[in-house]
């Protein structure tokens, strides 16, 4: 080692040598970048959300409907009357989180949580929750149409998704005499990470801040 | 000879820098939320499910409820598991006592829905919102009544506060009632105390073609009363301006479920139920069967009903009457007037 330094001082004043040590931070500078690249991998960033590449396909199932299954794909209708799978939610490598909620005509608690909504895709959105909302019955208990959806989007001036569930595929997640659902998905895996009837915004909010950092 | 020899500086130099780099990074990932050596999640959890609960709360301001009984770090599912407990524990332990003062544990309500004459209401719907302990709204999705008319809902229960009744007949113009229910002292169902009666409504005696719809225009209506009113501020999910029908009763014949404050003369039951959009000013003309003096006033109210908001947008509470202010019996003593705001088409009611 006193060789190494005492060689690298004699040849410290001519210009190869110079030359060569300037290679030699630049490498130390690129192998120093690596790991540090490579370690940040594992945070959330939400400034990386829009560059994050697209998913291709769809989670493999076993699919269920509880908490900690994968939720299969499912089909629904946008205002425009265009179908709209969660497929496409997942296909997007910006979302993380998807907070899906049902919604009908005559639900006041769906009334009231309307805001709430907006106000998480207002603030969370950017930084990959996507919030979604399936309107699955008008204000006379009519499976809902894309115009119906269109009209709950416009009246409480939503500007998350809003899609009509006119079968009411979400029946088959929750009691459905009890509304509103309101579930997290995890969308890499598109495992459901929690749900609840009714709402229960702490519990939300902090599962969202915990995944969307 | 030289070059070579430096070559081997700058790669021990590298490789020195690369491992204080692997160093940093291992030190900053033990700093990073669910990067701690010392917590070793289960086989089957991902590790980036695991947070800190002390994370959560800083970061939400709000403490899961259950917080404090958990360790340091948990998994996500854990604290959502721990908020619930409070309501899992409410629906698995007997009702007495697990309610809070002023909660109910409800878990049926029956009842039956007829009409104006009495006879039972096939097909309606009586839909029950509930307001549960903790300030949150749950709405129930009930079946149609059958023949009978009879309403039974019953659900997994728990506590609540507050239980509010919306009753229409689908799809048809009969009037659609609201009732705030008073909650049993004991027991864990609710009975209704009487049929809900649901009106037949009747169409306009004169209903101005739309045309514009921003135009105010008068319509009048069988019983002695016309409203004036913006098409364009309707906004309903049910139906449409051409659909406009109403009925005016006197208070007995209504049977309503919920009485306004003061002596009530009259009401008028509106279809369809509608919001209508601010600034909603009309003006309401009844005639005056009572012989009230001209320049006497009464007071005029509205029922709040679904999406029924006022002039500030806040939404008036369902089944509940609000006081909309005076209307005043003009100097002929023929017509009592009101113009004002009106915040939706639902009921109206006029007390001394």
């Amino acid at each position: 080692m006193t060789r190494l330094f005492s060689g690298f001082w004699a040849g410290l004043g001519t210009g190869r040598v110079l030359r060569c040590w300037g290679r030699a931070l630049w490498l130390a500078a690129l192998l120093l970048l690596a790991p540090l690249v490579s370690c940040d991998e594992g945070a959330l960033d939400p400034e990386d959300s829009s560059l994050a590449p697209p998913r291709e396909g769809y989670p493999a199932g076993p699919y269920g409907t509880s908490e900690g299954a994968v939720m299969a794909d499912a089909t629904f209708v946008n205002p425009d009357g265009s179908a709209f799978s969660l497929r496409e939610l997942y296909a997007d490598g910006a979302n993380k989180l998807i907070l899906l909620s049902t919604a009908a005509g005559w639900c006041t608690a769906c009334i009231e949580e309307a805001p709430k909504l907006q106000q998480w895709h207002e603030s969370h959105g950017e930084r990959g929750l996507a919030v979604v909302v399936a309107y699955f019955e008008d204000a006379s208990f009519n499976p809902a149409t894309a115009e119906s959806a269109g009209r709950w989007q416009t009246r409480h001036q939503l500007s998350h998704r809003v899609v009509a569930d006119p079968s009411f595929l979400m029946a088959g997640y929750y009691d459905a005499r009890l509304t509103p659902l309101n579930m997290i998905i995890e969308v890499e895996t598109m495992e459901i990470l929690w749900m609840t009837t009714g709402w229960d915004g702490a519990t939300a909010e902090a599962i969202i801040r915990a995944k969307i950092r | 000879m030289g070059g070579g020899r430096s070559w081997r500086w700058s790669t021990w130099v590298g490789v020195g820098l690369l491992t204080w780099g692997l160093v940093a990074c291992d030190d900053a990932s033990k700093d990073a939320p669910g990067g701690d050596a010392e917590v070793t999640p289960p086989v089957d959890v991902p590790e980036a499910e695991v947070v800190e609960v002390a994370d959560l709360v800083e970061e939400t301001g709000e403490l899961p409820p259950d917080a404090a009984d958990l360790s340091e770090t948990t998994e996500l599912s854990e604290v959502a598991d721990a908020a619930d407990a409070d309501a899992a524990e409410a629906v698995d332990v007997p009702p007495d006592p697990p309610c809070a003062a002023g909660g109910h544990f409800v878990e049926a309500i029956y009842g039956q829905v007829v009409d104006g004459a009495g006879q039972p209401v096939a097909g309606a719907r009586a839909q029950p919102c509930l307001r549960r302990e903790d300030g949150t709204l749950l709405c129930l999705r009930p079946e149609p009544t059958g023949a009978d008319g009879a309403v039974a809902i019953t659900y997994e229960g728990f506590c609540i506060t507050e239980l509010t009744l919306r009753v229409l007949l689908p799809n048809s113009s009969m009037s659609t009632a609201y009732c705030t229910v008073p909650l049993p002292s004991s027991g864990r169902q609710v009975q209704l105390a009487a049929p809900v009666v649901l009106h037949a409504t009747e169409a306009p005696l004169s209903l101005p073609p739309l045309g514009d719809g921003a135009q105010a225009r008068q319509v009048d209506f069988a019983g002695g009363f016309s409203l004036s009113l913006v098409p364009d501020q309707l906004d309903s999910d049910v139906a449409a301006y051409e659909d406009l029908a109403a009925r005016r009763l006197d208070v007995a014949a209504a049977q309503l479920c919920t009485l306004p404050a003061g002596a009530p003369l009259a009401a008028i039951a509106f279809y369809p139920e509608a919001d209508l959009l601010a600034p909603a000013q009309v003006t309401l003309r009844l005639n005056n069967p009572w012989g009230l003096a001209p320049a006497e006033q009464v007071s005029l109210h509205v029922l709040g009903g679904l999406h029924c908001t006022d002039a500030a947008g806040e939404v008036l509470h369902e089944g509940r009457w609000v006081p909309l202010g005076p209307a005043t019996v003009a100097a002929d003593g023929a017509a009592i007037l009101y113009e004002g705001h009106l915040p939706c088409l639902t009921w109206l009611a006029i007390t001394e």
